[in-house]
């Protein structure tokens, strides 16, 4: 039976990271896997990560153990996770896992899982699930000239503001034959957006198959209940998310529409922007 | 008193944020976000198990400036009742009548917004929103081991992530 994972208490080299005020403690067996952590986390944050002294009170810690076939094993707060494999598999999960831990426990930002770009000086908010087609629909809006912030998340301050998070957009495969692969804004012909910004328009919109541009706008209360379900810390910070989602929608128009292949509805949804931000 | 003509609003277990002109309220027992347009929510406020559904008909009729009906109190009352954010459950006024009837029937004679209670479920769980990560069709085969964190799954037939539907791979 290969069971024999490196417990809890094999765990001797340890550290604290804090990003956004969430406070990750790092665990491992081996100070190599320790810090094959730290790069993927800095990695996966943007840079957004220092190592910090004082350990208490820590928000969420991931342990990284060895079997005995030598495959990772990740511990998610002093619990095995299924998550075991090889190391390139092994830290891809860890990328996106510290990210949401991260996302979950930031004090001074709230993550909406959303698309991102700046049209006008304004930022264009298109909150939506997996597999609804924003990341199709960000790069096509930067290949017609809008400025990139963020293909997975909106990290709004406390203001209302929407800073940048511009990981390189993560392209679907189409035809299955070809590798999904990330792309820089850069390659798309676009550029990034540096400063914090206020949101002009939000736009919750999916990809079906013949469905046309025709969007229907909402009041900041519906468009606020819309964005919920992609609110990542509504649960661990309730009253905070709710606050800052009011003060970033004030004055945005707020629309939802379908819509067809990104390429056909761009021109409908850039011509919606140009009448609205101004 | 008879709680159904002294409707209360609940107030445990509910985050309560104001916007212009509405209530958004979001329920941390039932993860329902709800928005309450202006005739809803001043209902909803004024539900403080004193006032009658009359009372609270007066309270609408100064707001606007225009008449308001019972019934249209009522209607905001089923909506509050049905999404849980009264105290105790009031038995509906419009026993046998389709809601699309009854709002068909006051807004024809009402000349103040219907009242309205717009709800949705936030998912339990923070996963839901991870983004699918996997780079290539190999890596949904990788040993024992998902790159996808969340909603998606590995279809291990085609090697592709598809949408988790809480029952496996999409077909």
């Amino acid at each position: 039976m290969k069971e024999k994972l490196a417990l809890r208490e094999e765990f001797d080299r340890k550290l604290v990271i804090e990003s956004f005020g969430a406070r990750i403690l790092l665990e491992s067996v081996s100070e190599e896997l320790l810090q094959k952590a730290i790069k993927r986390a800095r990695k996966a944050l943007l840079g957004h990560v220092r190592i910090i002294e004082k350990s208490e009170p820590i928000d969420y810690q991931f342990g990284f153990g060895l079997d005995e076939d030598g495959l990772c094993v990740l511990f998610e707060n002093g619990e095995k996770t299924k998550s075991r494999g090889s190391e390139f598999a092994f830290f891809w999960y860890f990328d996106a896992m510290i990210r949401l831990r991260v996302a979950e426990n930031a004090v001074d930002r709230v993550f909406v899982h959303a698309g991102v770009v700046a049209w006008k000086g304004r930022a264009v908010l298109v909150p939506a699930g997996s597999h609804k087609g924003k990341t199709t629909l960000i790069a096509e809006l930067i290949q017609n000239g809008a400025e990139y912030y963020s293909d997975e998340y909106a990290l709004i301050d406390k203001f209302g503001l929407v800073h940048p998070f511009p990981r390189d957009l993560s392209m679907r495969k189409v035809d299955r034959t070809s590798p999904d692969s990330r792309i820089p804004a850069s390659r798309l012909g676009g550029k990034t957006g540096v400063d914090p910004i206020n949101i002009g328009v939000v736009l919750f919109t999916e990809y079906r198959k013949r469905a046309r541009w025709a969007p229907k706008t909402l009041t900041i209360g519906q468009g606020i209940v819309e964005t919920i379900p992609h609110t990542i810390p509504v649960h661990s910070n309730t009253k905070f998310s709710l606050e800052v989602l009011n003060k970033a929608f004030k004055g945005a128009i707020i629309a939802k529409s379908f819509r067809g292949d990104a390429k056909h509805a761009c021109p409908e949804i850039l011509a919606f922007l140009d009448n609205y931000l101004n | 008193m008879n709680n159904s003509q002294f409707p209360t609003a609940r107030k445990s277990g509910l985050v309560i944020q104001e916007v212009p002109d509405e209530i958004l309220i979001f329920d941390v027992e039932s993860n329902k976000a709800h928005c309450l347009n202006l005739t809803a929510a001043t209902v909803w406020k004024s539900c403080d198990g004193k006032t009658s559904i009359q009372e609270i008909a007066s309270i609408l009729e100064k707001q606007s400036g225009k008449d308001v009906s019972d019934d249209l109190v009522w209607l905001a009352i089923d909506q509050l009742n049905e999404n849980s954010l009264l105290e105790s459950k009031v038995t509906t006024k419009f026993v046998g009548q389709s809601r699309r009837e009854v709002i068909k029937k006051i807004g024809l004679a009402s000349v103040i917004a219907i009242p309205v209670v717009a709800s949705l479920v936030a998912p339990r769980s923070a996963m839901a929103n991870v983004s699918c990560e996997c780079f290539a069709d190999l890596d949904c085969q990788l040993p024992a081991f998902s790159t996808c964190a969340s909603t998606v799954c590995c279809d291990m037939s085609s090697g592709i992530c598809q949408p988790n539907t809480g029952s496996g791979c999409t077909p």
